[in-house]
């Protein structure tokens, strides 16, 4: 029948062309001959046409004819054409409510169908109360310090089907992140108050964008529970040099006593550091965080006019000088690259906290997932569990550390097809991350005998303390596991769209490093 | 074929089938709709006492799963024996008047038992994938689709099957069968799993207090929760194998075909919702049969389509296949024996098929037998019930395309096509093929009895048809190969072995198995009917012998299923097998000898079927009249009502997978080592058994191989059965006087016995039609009703019988007492009390739904029935447990009926005594 019309509306547009042109005598002339070719010709196609309708004049006929080669529906693959018309028979094919907010599922998309979600998490890290360090909250570093964090992700889902045994049900997925970090306060190394590393930056980067691959193993409809695996490569489109500084200062005061040796001992590393030309001035001690000082530190040496002639009063909070100024040499500045230097040679923040790993990193996880209807003792609700792991390569001297990740979920619909309750529980843990090269350490020392003989740090008599730096390994910024509690409500006014709204409260606190003590979420997913 | 056969009562059965459809009668039990309709409903009736025919057996219950192929085999079979069963043996006048325990066994549970698996298994209890999704629904919605977009508005909008099932059909359904709604829940399957575990998954509530969201009917309905409501219905999704096993789903089509040809065998009238008050004419027996059958008819037909255009093979993956042009020799395509689909279930989306698996590509005969049996018996049906399947429907007041038969026919020609290219090794059937080793080279009893049966059933469909004479005469070619192939192997004793090789007949297996035995009096018997070579009826009553010598067992009244074994193994299968066996054998017998059959009929089925267990639970169509609230075994039989059954709530009634008897008592090892339930029946009340035992059983039931002479014998016609086929009858005797008039019983007693069942104790209907209009018609037009039956009516020709010489099951005396009493001026006033809902004095107990129904509808809907309610019947009527049977209700012949004279009634003054069973 598609032919009669294709051949009814062609003679009526050569027609119209001709009528078009009715004044050319030409074509006027040639109106008759076309339109007859073009009658004889649409009357062939239309012979055609009902020839070929006769052969399915009978009703049966398309009975007969499903699954096969000249079957009308899905030709002789009916079964993958009915799956392709899931999206038209089942308007969300995962259900809106039943699906957790945040955390993963074991349902994959239909064949054909897309889903985008755009969601932005906000939390706020404070240092006396999210940094961690053996468990207990590090206050001696990062109780001065503050993290803001934005983060919007962008997925687009699709799902598809191979159409062969074992190559059934998979959904692919893009995950673009976008990290908009601000950073303000305070960092004491080591926990020492005496120097307080500050620092007011931001960053705003695209994160590494992820490629995941799910499928589903088990459905609901053959076992007791769905279960779908997950595959993932995350590209380092990421940033992973992001640092901080560049509008922060850092002050430093004189460390008020334990005894006057240990400030002695600090302003004889001063002097010393000055003196060999490490430090310079007392406001070189800032050099390269310090931009108004560094035409200062960068002028003549001592005795050429320079700054350094001799240590000199000024806007400094300590004064350099004591009794016990020549004992030590501590090496090379430990300050100078930057406030997270103590992480890398280059002053970049910590792992954790830059968007990217700048590494392609993998990931694996399996999610199982179990309804339950209305006759259950829960009632309607959906209940998910599962794991994922990511896997990341040491990079530039720097090991982010792989991750896993551990959720438990019931969502439960609590009115009619709109409004859903999701409780979760997720945790992290994160391995040690671990970055190459030393750093001296500032340390107050007590001084034993030992000490006294290799003049550490100016030891005079065992019980003294004295002022050091100490050269070791670089720490770890994060570890351990963090667990959080995490209730949402989910609103779907049509089962083709969502909205989530979560807050993610912190119960279990990691080994080290920051961990937010609540996270707020929100998200709005379309289906289509 | 039936017209053809039946014209001499046709013109007086379709008189008054006129007569009686346009009857206002308001009878049964009573459904308020939403819109203020009152619908009639087939409701559950009194139990009569079966303690004459129990008797205490120790049994455990090893499984108590459901398996879709053995077990929808046997409702298969057991639906011939029920009510479609019952009638033939009317009509074929056989003694089973008087027989009011074998009518309820029969007619009832058999019936009722076979139902129970469509309505819980096949629809409440979520054991497929739902009909939602068939293909049917899926082309609909194409079409539909195809239509609004070109030529209505020109919009881009999809119908999703959905919305052509909610939209599009179920109004018309609702519309053309008048009932309401489709029950809450209801898992409409198509494509049956493997096996399911029956235990319901909530709690069933029996008060009145359905809710219906489409209309916001709260309650009120006459009816309790648990009738509309699946809900807690459900089985455990957990513990089913999803596989598709492909005989399964066959004979589950062969279920669904039967059951809507029956449900479609007549229109009823009632007030439709767009009549404005008006009765019409609608199509089913009722309401709720109307819609059941739509129902089982789109399940079948979408199960016929999905298997037709997915789950065929060429060995290697799953394909579609054309029927109407498919040839073996081109490339086998062939169904294999079993498909494992992924299913896809999200949120409260029924679940569905999102792809399918070859899981076993092997050709099994069963599995071929099936499809045959199955697919011929719905084409059968599509044109047989020619208002429900029409040309073009819906708009042509149908409900189904008729063309949908056509699909069916080309599927049964196909899988014999296969079967004779695939199974055969020179026309005898071979058990397996596979795609490795082609042809296999035995075959099992099982396997070929189920392939006779099928080709049987098919070549009497398409000559009923007038079609495909070819493959009719090539499947009768076929059915008297393997039945001469039985002759060949079968031992002296009349045994068979579990299994042949088929190129030298050697045996296989064990040959003291009763399944066996009872599948080779099904085939022989088949073999019989469509040849007529009364030498494959001898041999058949060999076997039926051998079976009541050395199988049968007195005391506990079963068989054994080994013969030396002390422990009885039954399953489902035996139970089909041995139903099919022994109801076939009945119409393989002279009337005049078929007593002792008919009563062994109902001992074993007490005690094999009821006694052990095997059947779980019941609800009120079979005995539970109080629908749980009372003892949770009201009828006091043994078998708990389904939400008091096994399990935390119940457990739905359907055959248990595996119950061993145990007839070797204490002693005996191989019972005690099966782990399973003790099944105690006395669990929740009393069960009476007081059977006594019958000295001379076997020497009653031994049939002569060939028929014998003996005065009076007259030559019979060919009966056609309810389903269509005919076959020979054994030349009998006819009655000369009545056992009713010998014995000389009242009116009532008769109607009581015989009648009682069907149209209730005062004539208020229940399976049958209510009684008033017929009460006040005249004698003989009443008198021709009850002699020559209501074929469209399913009421069977009690006088007239076959229409041959040796008449009725009643004589015209005792139908003549039976109007008499029905038309006297007591009975009309019981009647019309009756249906306002009196309990009348002596009413036996009766199900308490018909009451509740009459309050209901008295108060338009606003009562609220609970368990209160069902108390204060409970109070007004004698415990139906403790019931006992009148002796006018079960009489075994001590003599032929033929044989009776009026002189016998005069032999003694206890003659009734002597007469009874008991």
């Amino acid at each position: 029948m598609v032919m009669l019309y294709i051949s009814v509306v062609g003679t009526f547009f050569v027609i119209f062309i001709l009528e078009q042109y009715k004044k050319s005598i030409v074509l006027g002339l040639a109106k008759i001959p076309i339109m007859f070719c073009t009658g004889v010709f649409s009357f062939l196609i239309m012979a055609g046409s009902v020839q070929a309708d006769e052969k399915e004049s009978k009703a049966v006929d398309r009975f007969m004819t499903l699954g096969t080669s000249s079957g009308k529906y899905g030709g002789d693959d009916f079964e993958s054409f009915e799956r392709k018309e899931i999206k038209t028979q089942i308007k969300t094919f995962i259900p809106p409510l039943l699906r957790p907010a945040f955390t993963q599922h074991a349902f994959v998309l239909p064949p054909n169908v897309f889903s985008v979600s755009l969601s932005h998490r906000y939390t706020e890290i404070k240092g006396d109360r999210d940094f961690f360090k053996n468990g207990d909250i590090n206050k001696a570093t990062f109780g001065d310090f503050t993290v803001n964090r934005h983060l919007t992700d962008f997925d687009l889902f699709y799902g598809f089907d191979l159409n062969k045994k074992y190559l059934h049900g998979f959904t692919l997925r893009v995950n673009i992140p976008y990290f908009d970090t601000k950073t303000n306060g305070a960092v004491h190394p080591n926990g020492q108050q005496f120097i307080g590393l500050e620092n007011a930056g931001s960053s705003q980067s695209i994160g590494d964008v992820g490629i995941f691959l799910k499928k589903k193993l088990l459905d609901q409809g053959n076992s007791p529970f769905g279960l779908a695996v997950v595959g993932a490569v995350f590209v380092p489109t990421g940033s992973h040099n992001d640092s901080f500084g560049s509008n922060g200062r850092i002050t430093a005061s004189r460390p008020q006593p334990p005894n006057l040796v240990a400030a002695q001992g600090f302003d004889a590393v001063q002097k010393a550091n000055v003196k060999n030309g490490t430090w310079g001035d007392g406001r070189c001690f800032f050099h390269n965080f310090n931009a108004g000082h560094r035409e200062l530190c960068d002028g003549p040496a001592d005795g050429l006019g320079g700054a350094f002639g001799a240590p000199a009063a000024g806007p400094l909070s300590f004064a350099p000088g004591g009794a016990n100024a020549d004992n030590a040499f501590v090496g090379d500045f430990p300050f100078n690259n930057g406030v997270f230097g103590r992480f890398s040679g280059d002053g970049r923040l910590p792992s954790t906290l830059q968007a990217g790993t700048g590494t392609t990193s993998f990931m694996l996880g399996a999610f199982l997932t179990r309804q339950f209807d209305s006759a259950s003792l829960l009632g309607r609700g959906a209940a998910h569990l599962g794991f994922n792991h990511r896997f990341v390569s040491k990079h530039d001297g720097v090991d982010f550390g792989d991750t896993t990740t551990f959720f438990a979920s019931l969502v439960k619909p609590v009115y009619g097809d709109f409004l859903a309750v999701d409780l979760s529980f997720v945790g992290f843990y994160h391995q040690s991350d671990s970055y190459d090269g030393k750093i001296p350490e500032p340390e107050i020392h007590t001084c034993d005998a030992t000490d006294i003989v290799n003049s550490v740090g100016g030891c005079a008599q065992a019980g003294d303390d004295v002022f050091i730096f100490d050269v070791a390994n670089r720490p770890s910024f994060s570890a351990g596991f963090t667990g959080m509690i995490a209730p949402s409500l989910i609103f779907s006014p049509d089962p083709q769209y969502r909205m989530t709204l979560s807050g993610l409260f912190r119960v279990v606190d990691p080994y080290l490093g920051p961990a937010p003590n609540w996270v707020v979420r929100a998200a709005l997913e379309y289906t289509f | 074929m039936i017209n053809k056969q039946n014209h001499h009562y046709w013109f007086l059965s379709v008189l008054v089938s006129v007569m009686l459809i346009s009857t206002n009668a308001s009878a049964k039990n009573l459904l308020y709709t939403p819109d203020g309709r009152v619908l009639n409903l087939k409701g559950g009736v009194t139990q009569p006492d079966l303690s004459l025919y129990r008797s205490p057996i120790e049994s455990k219950i090893v499984d108590r799963r459901f398996y879709t192929n053995d077990a929808t085999f046997m409702a298969n079979e057991s639906f011939k024996f029920g009510m479609e069963g019952y009638n033939d043996f009317v009509k074929g006048a056989y003694p089973i008047a008087y027989k009011r325990a074998f009518q309820w066994v029969t007619a009832r549970e058999m019936y009722f038992y076979a139902r129970y698996l469509l309505d819980f298994v096949g629809g409440r209890g979520h054991a497929g994938i739902h009909m939602l999704h068939g293909p049917y629904w899926t082309m609909q919605s194409q079409r539909h689709s195809a239509y609004n977009k070109y030529r209505r508005d020109r919009s881009e909008r999809k119908f999703s099957n959905k919305d052509i099932l909610l939209g599009f059909y179920l109004p018309l359904v609702y519309q053309r069968t008048g009932f309401p709604r489709v029950f809450e829940d209801l898992q409409l399957t198509y494509l049956q799993y493997q096996s399911v575990d029956p235990h319901f998954t909530g709690e069933l509530d029996n008060s009145d207090s359905f809710e219906d969201v489409m209309s916001g009917k709260k309650g009120g309905w006459g009816q309790p929760n648990a009738y509309f409501n699946d809900h807690p219905q459900r089985f455990d999704h957990d513990k089913m194998d999803t596989t598709f096993d492909m005989g399964g789903i066959a004979q589950f089509i062969k279920r669904r075909a039967q059951w809507a040809d029956l449900f479609f065998h007549s229109n009823h009238e009632e007030e439709s919702e767009i009549s404005k008050g008006v009765k019409v004419s609608m199509l089913g027996n009722d309401a709720e049969e109307g819609m059941r059958g739509w129902g089982l008819s789109m399940g079948a037909f979408n199960a016929i389509l999905a298997v037709k255009s997915t789950m065929f093979t060429d060995g290697k993956k799953l394909l579609g296949i054309n029927p109407t042009t498919y040839d073996p020799a081109q490339g086998l395509r062939y169904i294999p024996h079993k498909v494992e689909p992924n299913i896809f279930w999200v949120g409260d989306l029924p679940e569905r098929n999102w792809s399918l698996d070859l899981e076993d590509n092997s050709s099994q005969l069963w599995d071929q037998a099936s499809w045959i049996w199955g697919t011929t018996a719905y084409a059968t049906t599509a044109h047989r019930r020619s208002d429900a399947f029409t040309d073009n429907p819906p708009v042509d007041g149908g409900l189904i395309e008729r063309s949908s038969g056509e699909v069916a026919e080309a599927m049964a020609n196909t899988v014999l096509k296969n079967v004779q290219a695939m199974h055969t090794v020179e026309g005898v059937f071979v058990s397996q093929w596979t795609p490795e080793e082609g042809t296999g080279e035995s075959v099992s009893m099982r396997d070929m009895t189920m392939m006779m049966v099928a080709l049987r059933d098919m070549e009497q469909s398409w000559d009923a048809i007038d079609k495909y004479p070819k493959v009719a005469e090539s499947a009768r070619a076929l059915l008297e190969k393997n039945a001469r192939f039985l002759l060949k192997v079968q031992q002296a004793d009349g045994s068979f072995y579990e299994a042949y090789k088929v190129s030298n007949g050697n045996t296989i297996g064990k040959n003291d198995l009763s399944a066996s035995q009872w599948a080779g009096i099904r085939a022989l018997l088949a073999g019989y009917f469509t040849t007529k070579d009364p030498v494959f009826l001898s041999a058949a009553r060999k076997t039926f012998n051998l079976l009541n010598q050395s199988y049968w067992v007195e005391k506990q009244g079963v068989y054994r299923s080994r013969k030396s074994d002390d422990t009885v193994v039954i399953t489902p299968y035996d139970i089909g097998i041995t139903l099919a066996g022994m109801r076939e054998m009945i119409f393989a017998t002279p009337t005049y000898l078929a007593d002792a059959q008919l009563e062994r009929v109902t001992r074993w089925w007490v005690q094999t079927v009821n006694q052990s267990g095997a059947i779980q639970s019941e609800t009120n169509r079979t005995g539970e009249i109080y629908t749980g609230f009372i003892t949770g075994d009201d009828d006091g039989d043994g078998i708990p009502a389904a939400s008091k059954a096994d399990g935390k709530y119940g457990i739905a009634p359907v055959i248990a997978g595996k119950v061993v008897i145990n007839l070797g008592g204490s002693t005996n090892e191989s019972f005690a080592d099966y782990s399973g339930d003790i099944h105690n029946p006395n669990q929740r009340n009393t069960v009476r058994s007081t059977y006594q035992y019958q000295a001379n059983s076997l020497q009653e039931i031994l049939l002569p191989l060939t028929n014998q002479k003996v005065p009076e014998l007259v030559e019979r016609n060919p009966m056609t059965r309810e389903d269509g086929t005919t076959i020979p009858l054994q030349p009998s005797k006819p009655i000369k006087v009545g056992l009713g008039t010998t014995l000389n019983l009242s009116g009532q007693e008769i109607y009581e016995a015989n009648c009682m069942q069907c149209h209730g104790q005062h004539g208020e209907g229940m399976d049958g039609l209510p009684l008033d209009k017929m009460s006040d018609s005249p004698h003989a037009v009443m008198a021709a009703i009850a002699s020559s039956g209501i074929f469209n009516g399913f009421m069977p020709p009690w006088g007239m019988g076959n229409n041959d010489a040796v008449g009725g099951t009643l004589t015209s005396a005792e139908i003549d007492k039976i109007v008499d009493y029905v038309q006297s001026e007591p009975f009309k006033s019981n009647f019309e009390k009756s249906q306002r809902g009196e309990v009348l004095e002596g009413a036996l107990p009766k199900d308490v739904w018909f009451y509740l129904s009459r309050e209901n509808v008295a108060a338009k809907g606003k009562k609220i029935s609970n368990g209160d309610d069902v108390r204060r019947f409970y109070e007004k009527h004698i415990d139906p447990a403790k019931m006992e049977a009148k002796s006018s209700e079960n009489i075994k012949r001590v003599k032929p009926d033929s044989d009776l004279s009026i002189s016998d009634g005069k032999l003694s003054s206890n003659i009734r005594t002597e007469l009874s069973y008991h």
